[in-house]
C-alpha cells in the first residue's frame, strides 16, 4: 500500500513513517505541507492508496487538503485518516464532511495507529478488487450492472447527497465520539419496510438510484437538523444528530412522507412500489455508554423492531402515478448519460 | 517487530529531546515578552503554535505530563487571544508556561549523563 503522510511537524512525520512501517507498510511518502502533498499527488507515477493528514497546518489546513484530494476522481474512495490534536466537535465534523474516512487524535498510540492503517489497507484491497472486476466486463450496461451488483444487505455509499457518509466513515465518526466521551450524537434509524420485495423486483442500477433518491428525501427533510446520515444496507438509513436537536417530529414525518410520495416510485411494470418507511425510536446520547463501542448505533437499529403504527410512513395511499416518465427514472437516465 | 518499533521510537525520542533543548530557551524568551508586554501578541501566537506541537507528540514519546502541560498552555493562550481584553489573562499564561518550562528542564536534567 502506497501511503502519503502530511504534517508540518518533522517529528510526527518520522513517527508516522516508523509506525506504519512496523505494521508492514514501508512505501510511505512524507510531505510537510498541503501544497507539497498536492505536488506529490500530481507527479507520482503510481497513485497513492491511503492518506494520513494533519489538520492544523499553515497556509492550507488538512481539511481543505482532504477536500482537494477527494475532488480528484482517482481518490474518491481512498482511505483518508486525519491525525490531529484537534479533537473539538467542529473540527471532527468538518473533517468527516470533507470526506475523511477516519480520525485519530494526537497524541496517538503507535500500536492503535498501526491497527487503523491495517484496517484502511483492507479497504484498499477491496477497492482494488472492485476496480479489477469492473474491467472484466465489456459493455457499458454490463459495467453499470456490475458496478452496482450487490447484496440487499450491502452498505452502499450514497454519493453526492448532503450529509451522507460512507457507512465505515459513519461508524468511525461514532467510535471517535465514544472514545473521547465528551461529545456524543443522538441516533435515529429509518427503514424501508418492504426492501426485500423492492430489491428482488428492481434491476441493480435502478435499486441503487432508488436508495439515493430516498436518501436525498431524508436529507432534504431533515436539513439543518442532523450532523450526518448513512446507508447501512437492508434498507436501513441511520441519522446522527446533535444532542437536544432531534430531527424527528410529527411535522418532519409528514414532510418525509410527502417527499417520498413525490418520487412516484414504481416498478418496471408500472405497479406502485408501496414504500413504507419505518422510523425507530431515537437513542439519546448517554454518558454511560461504553467507550469505543457502537452500542447506541445498534440500539437505534434494534429500535426498528419495536415500531408502533404511528411511526410508520406508508406512502402507498399517496401514490398517484400520473406521469409515464417518472422523475427518479429521468435521474437514472441522466446519471447513466453522465457515466458514459 | 515490537523491539524494532521501540528502538526506532527511542531514536525519535532523542531527537525530540534535542528539540526540547531549543524550546526551553525560546520559552524563556517568550515568557519575558509576555510578562513585559513587549511584542506580546506575536509571542502568544508563537507559544500557541509550539504548545500545540508538543501537545501532539509528547505523550506518544513517553512524556505524558509534558503533553498535559502543553495542552493547558495551548488552551490558556487560545482563550486569552479570543478575549477582547486579553492582557488580563497573561499572568495565567505565564504560570502555565513556567510549569512547562520546569517540566522541560526536569526532562533535560534526567537525560544528563545518558548516552544519546
Amino acid at each position: 500500500m502506497k501511503i502519503l503522510a502530511v504534517d508540518d511537524d518533522e517529528i510526527i512525520l518520522e513517527l508516522l513513517k516508523e509506525t506504519v512501517a512496523c505494521s508492514g507498510f514501508e512505501d510511505v511518502t512524507l510531505a510537510s505541507s498541503g501544497q507539497e502533498a498536492l505536488q506529490y499527488i500530481k507527479t507520482s507515477p503510481v497513485p497513492f492508496d491511503c492518506f494520513l493528514l494533519d489538520i492544523q497546518m499553515p497556509h492550507m489546513d488538512g481539511v481543505e487538503l482532504c477536500s482537494r484530494i477527494r475532488a480528484i476522481h482517482a481518490y474518491k474512495k481512498s482511505p483518508i485518516l486525519m491525525i490531529t490534536a484537534m479533537s473539538d466537535k467542529q473540527y471532527v465534523d468538518r473533517a468527516f464532511a470533507a470526506g475523511a474516512s477516519d480520525y485519530v487524535t494526537k497524541p496517538f498510540d503507535v500500536l492503535e495507529l498501526g491497527t487503523r492503517v491495517t484496517i484502511a489497507s483492507r479497504l484498499v484491497d477491496e477497492l482494488k478488487q472492485a476496480e479489477q472486476a469492473k474491467f472484466e466486463n465489456v459493455t457499458l450496461k454490463e459495467r453499470l450492472e456490475h458496478r452496482t451488483r450487490h447484496e440487499v444487505s450491502d452498505p452502499l455509499p450514497i454519493e453526492d447527497v448532503d450529509g451522507f457518509l460512507d457507512y465505515t466513515a459513519f461508524e468511525n465518526y461514532l467510535l471517535l465520539q465514544s472514545r473521547q466521551g465528551h461529545f456524543t450524537s443522538g441516533l435515529i434509524a429509518l427503514e424501508i419496510e418492504n426492501i426485500g420485495e423492492i430489491y428482488s423486483r428492481t434491476p441493480a442500477e435502478d435499486f441503487y438510484y432508488l436508495l439515493t433518491d430516498i436518501g436525498e428525501a431524508i436529507s432534504d427533510t431533515f436539513r439543518g437538523k442532523f450532523d450526518f446520515l448513512s446507508y447501512r444496507g437492508d434498507g436501513i438509513y441511520v441519522c446522527a444528530f446533535n444532542r437536544g436537536r432531534s430531527p424527528f417530529s410529527d411535522e418532519t414525518a409528514s414532510d418525509l412522507r410527502l417527499a417520498i410520495a413525490e418520487l412516484y416510485l414504481i416498478y418496471g411494470s408500472g405497479e406502485p412500489m408501496n414504500v413504507t418507511i419505518n422510523i425507530g425510536e431515537q437513542v439519546a446520547p448517554g454518558i454511560f455508554s461504553s467507550p469505543g463501542s457502537l452500542k447506541n448505533l445498534f440500539k437505534a437499529i434494534d429500535n426498528l423492531h419495536h415500531i408502533q403504527t404511528t411511526q410508520k410512513i406508508d406512502v402507498a395511499t399517496l401514490l398517484k402515478p400520473r406521469r409515464k416518465q417518472m422523475p427518479w427514472r429521468s435521474k437514472i437516465l441522466k446519471n447513466v448519460g453522465r457515466a458514459s | 517487530m515490537q523491539q524494532t518499533l521501540e528502538s526506532k521510537i527511542s531514536t525519535i525520542r532523542q531527537k525530540f529531546i534535542g528539540i526540547l533543548r531549543e524550546r526551553l530557551r525560546e520559552f524563556q524568551i517568550l515568557r519575558e515578552k509576555i510578562q513585559t508586554g513587549r511584542e506580546a501578541t506575536e509571542a502568544l501566537k508563537e507559544l500557541q503554535f509550539s504548545s500545540h506541537k508538543i501537545r501532539g507528540v509528547a505523550a506518544t514519546l513517553g512524556f505524558g505530563h509534558l503533553g498535559d502541560l502543553a495542552a493547558i498552555s495551548e488552551q490558556d493562550v487560545t482563550t486569552v487571544l479570543a478575549s477582547p481584553d486579553w492582557h488580563e489573562g497573561t499572568s495565567r499564561i505565564a504560570t502555565s508556561l513556567s510549569n512547562m518550562i520546569a517540566e522541560i528542564a526536569n526532562i533535560l536534567e534526567g537525560q544528563q549523563g545518558k548516552p544519546c
